[in-house]
């Protein structure tokens, strides 16, 4: 890994991040760019995928709100080699992800350069265009206290529920190419740049970047604080569900409210199937099949399967959940999903030793075995 | 209805190489056990998926038995050590969500032990018979 500190020379930090992806833009590293872009409504910021440098104006790496999660953007653009490498700024939860589209083969990892940024919290899409409507600078506000610390959300917002328990504010580049790093970090004055060896050669052999191999002492020790307060957080959120959900009558009340739009199965970054078995032939009932169901136990819910669509659902990808909470965010009816993924989840890694996103090499966890393991877990001992 | 013992209902998911093949074998052999499993036959029991294990639970069957291959002998090579990992999970996401997974049982028979398919059964009819009826079967909302 290489490192540089970048004393500002132009007027602001976005400026100077600016120059430097247009530089980037203008190599041949890559040939596009995906990165947070202000919408023309101006209360929200959106990924663009940018081709002429001139649209890097309103960009905003550390814009505070997550409308989409960008590995699902990124599994489009490169589930096929697109045939250019395409760079893309992304936070922490969305380069894990990516780690795990990987391991699918739902992107092409070679065809990318990933900057993560670090990331000081985000708000719900809704919370931050009203703190942009009430004239804040939410990126600003955030960026000025992660020099010192934690950040807090605005006085009139909160952080969306993930981010409280994220534990990855900051990522190191083992799995992305390069970093923005920024807690701990002058923003007023420098910008913060790591990057994976290969990565900084090239970086330097274009004169994009030069690396001055000046560290950031400050960021490591900031980073680890605030893991160590989030995991408390996490602890405590996991233990109150635990305490809550543990019956078929907590799941009942606690998916009393589902839609059943499936949103969250839609905007979660590892639901990857291009045909959801729950949106497939095998779900589409019959008239007499329903009416059998009914009359069997006296009556159904309907739809009916609601909670077998989320048990599945977590059978299938809570190995790999990440812990995003897009499925909080695209919940119509505040259902807690992230807090019931990140419950699931937190016991079943720990079983298969299994941490989603932490590297490329290590298989994902239902496609492979070791030939005597779980014999306990899978209620086989003595047998 | 009360007056009757309860007889637990059972879903057998059975690999066709080895477990369907004994469960065959106990037939032919005359092997005596409980009535209440329904046999569905899979070519492997690494074919399985959750979501088939689930229905079963939710609609009301008392125990799902998956039966595959020992290991070392699945005929397509690993197919029963990965359903171990699936069915592991599935009873991890059960356990800390407070449901039974003693309603989930996965076991190694070959197609020459009709015996032991036998004995499995009598012996997951015995643990359903002391757990009691599945208590999702009178759960309408679902």
């Amino acid at each position: 890994m290489k490192t540089t500190v970048v004393d500002l020379s132009a007027d602001n930090f976005n400026s100077e991040v600016e120059a430097f992806l247009t530089r980037l833009l203008a190599s041949d590293l890559v040939g596009s760019l995906l990165v947070p872009k202000r919408t023309t409504g101006g209360d929200n910021y959106v990924h663009a995928l940018i081709k002429n440098p001139a649209l890097l104006a309103d960009t905003d790496i550390g814009a505070p709100v997550m409308p989409v999660q960008a590995a699902r953007i990124i599994s489009n653009l490169t589930f096929r080699d697109p045939g250019e490498k395409i760079g893309v700024v992304v936070r922490p939860c969305e380069a894990r992800a990516l780690v795990e589209l990987a391991k699918f083969k739902q992107i092409t990892r070679e065809s990318l350069v990933i900057i993560a940024v670090d990331c000081l919290g985000t708000y719900e899409p809704k919370v931050f265009s009203g703190l942009v409507k009430a004239g804040r600078n939410p990126a600003l506000d955030l960026r000025k206290q992660a020099q010192a610390g934690a950040c807090r959300a605005d006085a009139e917002a909160s952080f969306r529920a993930a981010c409280e328990i994220c534990e990855y504010p900051a990522l190191d580049t083992s799995v992305v190419d390069i970093v923005v790093g920024i807690w701990g970090v002058d923003t007023e004055k420098q910008l913060y740049i790591e990057a994976s060896d290969v990565m900084a050669e090239a970086l330097s052999s274009r004169s994009v970047l030069t690396f001055n191999e000046q560290k950031n002492p400050r960021r490591q020790e900031l980073v680890a604080t605030i893991k160590g307060e989030r995991i408390k957080a996490r602890d405590q959120v996991l233990g109150d569900f635990r305490s809550r959900v543990n019956s078929i009558k907590g799941i009942q009340e606690l998916l009393s409210t589902c839609l059943r739009c499936h949103n969250c199965m839609i905007n979660c970054p590892i639901c990857y199937c291009r045909e959801c078995v729950f949106r497939s032939p095998t779900f589409e009932h019959t008239p007499d099949q329903y009416l059998g169901w009914a009359k069997d136990k006296g009556a159904i819910r309907m739809p009916a399967n609601t909670v077998m669509f989320h048990l599945t659902r977590l059978n299938h990808m809570v190995i790999s959940c990440i812990g995003c909470g897009m499925c909080d965010t695209a919940c119509p009816s505040d259902i807690p999903v992230m807090s019931l993924f990140r419950t699931v989840g937190d016991k079943a890694q720990k079983m298969m030793a299994y941490e989603p996103g932490r590297s490329y090499d290590e298989p994902a966890p239902a496609t492979t075995f070791r030939d005597s393991e779980l014999v306990t877990e899978a209620g086989m001992s003595g047998h | 209805m009360s007056d009757s013992k309860f007889e637990p209902r059972i879903v057998g998911f059975l690999c066709h190489w080895c477990t369907y093949t004994g469960a065959d074998l106990a037939g032919t052999t005359r092997q005596q056990y409980p009535a209440g499993i329904r046999i569905i036959h899979l070519m492997c029991s690494g074919a399985i998926d959750v979501v088939y294990v689930l229905k079963s639970l939710l609609d009301g069957a008392d125990g799902v038995l998956i039966g595959g291959c020992h290991p070392g002998d699945c005929h397509y090579q690993t197919g029963n050590l990965k359903a171990r990992r699936r069915i592991a999970l599935l009873r991890s996401v059960m356990e800390t969500l407070g449901l039974d997974q003693e309603r989930v049982w996965l076991r190694w028979i070959s197609a020459s032990e009709g015996r032991l398919f036998a004995q499995t059964v009598r012996e997951y009819d015995g643990a359903l018979q002391s757990r009691g009826q599945n208590p999702l079967a009178d759960e309408w909302d679902l």
